[in-house]
């Protein structure tokens, strides 16, 4: 159990889709103020209704459900639209072949079709064609599971998929996996993750029979029963999520396992054998709770599975504490005290030298809400300072968070993307790193400010060797910063004098009433 | 009519011979190019001064919008035809001729007439000096030595230094700067998200000739801002020429300057990187030089693997790439050498 999830329920799988965060949560999208401002304001709920007078596109859920779906090995995805909605498959073919590369998993390629719904489908209905989409799959690829990603029109027009998959479900060898990720439902892509993860539970996930925890008798001789039990009873999903690098796995793997814990790192990336086993573990363990919370709700609600929900391991100060929660769970606070400690140590003296190099400067960082705390959070524990942050939404899960921010005046700028809203802001701050998403890089360094990415999939960030990483490429990128201010005298921004003039505040339409 | 050691030690006059036939319809040149007495640069630098002092004919009227081109030697300069070709392109547009002795359509009659130039542009602090020295002689022709223009900043460099010393109007020079850099920039911008998002910068290591190693250091710290760690030339300086060298390295934007080494052995690289960054003791937390980039030539392929850089081959010899009309001359050089570049951290995905 955590704090963080108090309250909510996860009792959802009778419905056809997952409730969008918006019913779920409170959540905001558009906020810009202090980090004081955000608590407050998020504390009296005045936050939830806010909008922008200027809005860009802030991406579509589709897009972070299947992201999840099509790292399981030996599927097929079914994007049941336009085929517009099965283009970011094409951006995304060399990143999880790499990815799959890099996690020691079959470099196998991502296969996707689309059922290509047009005029005629939107009066007529689409069901016909994506039986013909799925029977296709399974005739042509023999995929272990055949993931339908639902998009906008047939959402809009009423296509009842999930009978055809019910159906199909019951004459095909893979199974058949519904998923209601269409994009006009929620103004949260977050709430992607929940729609991916309600047909994974629904349709990947075995029911598994609740096991006793085990301890072995003292100074008799163990059964080979026993043993199996104490190895469950020890055995923890480690819950990755698509920015977790294998090094990021391997780090906080070997965390676990050093206080005596036996890890699986799932669901991405993994077989859908190893997903249909998801329930067997003793405790799931969640690096954000914006992506898992769903998830692992579920999983405690039918299988009885403890989890954790705390926060990001990125830095020091977090990942003591996400050790020190999943330890309180096992009874191994003195164990994992021992190892904080060396660790904490080690580290330490490792980073003064970096510490030198970044004492001072200003950073300022953008990406999704528990990532850019955390991250922020450790780089203001090496003497920067904090000016601001941007996460793509905000929700209770990244309330607490708040707090680490030393300086509760740094600005907290809620957006999804809105590259135009933020560079106004950072031309105003002008941090000196900037720590971005994917994405928003690129318009950064028009300003003249280098950037540092958020996530990648090459980089360990964390854990305690990933602070490591982090600051040593901080540090690194201070030794020149002549790129970005080339870019900047010789690529200007797409925005008139005035727009620099504007403040961010203002674009944001305050709820009323 | 070339000599070999053998001619040489046993005293023919070889080139005394030659000179028999100077009144023939033929044109026939001999110069002294024993193994001995120096390495393929000492070549051209004497094949260059022969066609200079007994072939170039003598014009007394120069024309200052003429400049002859040396110190790009074919062959040692792998792209030597493409890096012509991008320099001329940029004298061109600035209303200068270039004589290029190795660029497109050239011919022997053409280069007759390269007495006629008002200046001499050496894209070396070493090579094609000699030659240029005689055409300074014999030709009365000045000549100023300039760095290969490879990328942005050094072809900023390159056309304020000729616009200043043939007193072209200043503000052609900025004009035509500015266009190209224009054009440079917005296709440049196309690598900016990737560079951004999975952060392309990278500690540069060079490792080249004296002609090529500042520029193609400069272009990777100044135009690509890679944090410019090692440069290994491998030539020999004297002292003084040495010092002077090594302070081009101080002109380089970045805030971290590169440690500089003047090493003429093959095989030491792996050496000198070992020596410029603490070593690996089995620390826990080891900064690690990476990730790292090797240009250099083919024979550093192996030194790239061996540390985990990647490695583009661009100084001689390359043997792993098959290069025809590539040149990284100009700010269009630029983008070819930063696709080059590039594509080689990319390639895996």
């Amino acid at each position: 159990m955590s704090k963080l999830t108090e309250g909510l329920t996860y009792d959802y799988l009778g419905a056809e889709a997952a409730p969008t965060r918006e019913e779920r949560l409170e959540v905001t999208y558009a906020f810009c103020g202090s980090c004081d401002g955000l608590k407050k304001g998020m504390g009296q709920g005045c936050t939830k209704y806010n909008s922008r007078k200027f809005a860009q596109g802030g991406g579509c859920q589709l897009n972070l459900a299947l992201g999840i779906a099509r790292t399981f090995q030996n599927v097929v995805i079914v994007v049941h639209g336009p085929l517009g909605c099965a283009s970011n498959n094409l951006a995304r073919a060399g990143y999880n072949r790499t990815f799959r590369v890099l996690k020691n998993k079959p470099a196998s390629e991502n296969i996707w079709i689309h059922t290509n719904l047009d005029e005629n489908d939107v009066i007529g209905g689409g069901v016909a064609k994506l039986r013909e989409a799925i029977l296709y799959a399974e005739k042509e690829y023999h995929p272990e599971a055949i993931v339908v990603g639902n998009s906008c029109v047939p959402g809009i027009i009423g296509d009842d998929i999930d009978s055809l998959i019910n159906e199909l479900g019951e004459q095909l060898s893979a199974k058949v996996v519904p998923i209601h990720c269409e994009g006009f439902k929620s103004r949260f892509v977050a709430s992607g993750y929940d729609s991916a993860y309600h047909g994974v539970l629904k349709k990947m996930v075995d029911p598994v029979a609740p096991y006793e925890r085990s301890v072995p008798e003292d100074g008799g001789a163990v059964s080979a029963k026993d043993r199996e039990k104490l190895l469950h009873s020890r055995t923890v999903n480690l819950l990755n999520v698509g920015s977790t690098s294998f090094g990021d796995e391997a780090e906080l793997s070997r965390l676990l396992q050093a206080i005596g814990l036996n890890v699986r790192v799932m669901p991405l990336y993994s077989s859908v054998d190893e997903i249909s086993r998801m329930g067997e573990a003793a405790l799931n363990i969640s690096i954000c709770a914006t992506h898992d919370d769903y998830l692992v709700g579920h999983l405690k609600e039918r299988f009885g599975s403890e989890y954790v929900v705390d926060t990001l391991p990125i830095g020091i100060k977090n990942t003591g504490q996400w050790l020190r929660a999943i330890a309180r769970v096992f009874k191994l606070e003195e164990e994992v005290e021992h190892l904080i400690a060396l660790e904490t140590a080690q580290l330490e003296q490792a980073l003064e030298p970096l510490k030198k190099v970044l004492k001072g400067k200003t950073i300022f960082v953008g990406g999704g809400e528990t990532r850019i705390f955390t991250t922020a959070e450790f780089y203001q524990s090496l003497g920067m300072k904090v000016l601001g942050l941007k996460p793509h939404n905000f929700d209770r899960f990244a309330v607490p968070m708040i707090d680490d921010i030393t300086d509760q005046e740094a600005i907290v700028d809620v957006a999804p993307g809105q590259p135009a809203e933020e560079v106004v802001l950072l031309n105003k701050l002008r941090p000196d790193i900037y720590v971005g998403h994917v994405g928003a890089n690129a318009w950064v360094m028009k300003l003249g400010i280098p950037t540092v990415p958020l996530f990648g999939q090459a980089f360990n960030y964390m854990g305690y060797s990933g602070a490591f990483e982090l600051a040593r490429k901080a540090a690194r990128t201070l030794q020149n910063t002549t790129f970005s201010k080339k870019i900047a005298a010789n690529l200007p921004l797409p925005f008139k004098p005035a727009w620099f003039e504007s403040s961010p505040s203002e674009n944001i339409k305050q709820a009323q009433g | 009519m070339v000599t070999g050691c053998q001619v040489e030690i046993i005293g023919d006059d070889a080139v005394g011979v030659v000179k028999r036939f100077q009144d023939s319809d033929a044109v026939v040149l001999g110069a002294n190019t024993p193994g001995f007495k120096g390495d393929g640069f000492a070549g051209y630098d004497v094949v260059l001064s022969t066609l200079a002092a007994d072939f170039v004919a003598p014009q007394a009227v120069k024309d200052q919008r003429t400049v002859n081109i040396l110190g790009i030697m074919p062959g040692q300069d792998v792209f030597y035809r493409g890096n012509i070709r991008g320099i001329t392109r940029l004298l061109r547009r600035l209303g200068v001729k270039a004589n290029t002795f190795f660029g497109d359509d050239e011919t022997i009659e053409k280069i007759r007439q390269y007495g006629n130039a008002g200046l001499t542009l050496v894209f070396s602090e070493k090579y094609g000096i000699a030659p240029a020295q005689v055409f300074e002689e014999k030709h009365q022709i000045p000549y100023i030595t300039l760095d290969l223009p490879i990328g942005e900043t050094r072809t900023d460099a390159f056309l304020r230094a000729v616009g200043k010393q043939l007193h072209l109007d200043p503000q052609v020079v900025e004009d035509l700067i500015a266009e190209e850099k224009q054009y440079y920039y917005s296709y440049l911008e196309r690598i900016l998200e990737i560079y951004g998002d999975i952060d392309l910068q990278r500690y540069a290591i060079v490792s080249a000739d004296l002609n090529y190693a500042f520029p193609l250091i400069s272009f990777l710290a100044d135009d690509l801002g890679w944090v410019p760690h090692l440069v290994v030339i491998n030539d020999e300086l004297d002292d003084l020429q040495r010092r002077r060298f090594e302070q081009k390295f101080f002109s380089l934007s970045s805030e971290a300057k590169p440690k500089v080494i003047f090493e003429p052995h093959a095989g030491q690289l792996l050496r000198h990187i070992r020596e410029s960054w603490p070593q690996n003791s089995n620390e826990k937390y080891y900064n690690a030089l990476s990730p790292a980039f090797v240009v250099g030539s083919s024979l550093e392929g192996n030194v790239a693997a061996n540390i985990g850089a990647s490695f583009l081959s661009v100084a001689f010899p390359v043997t792993n790439r098959a290069v025809l009309d590539r040149g990284y001359t100009g700010y269009r050089g630029g983008l070819t050498l930063a696709e080059d570049v590039f594509s080689a951290l990319v390639s895996n995905r």
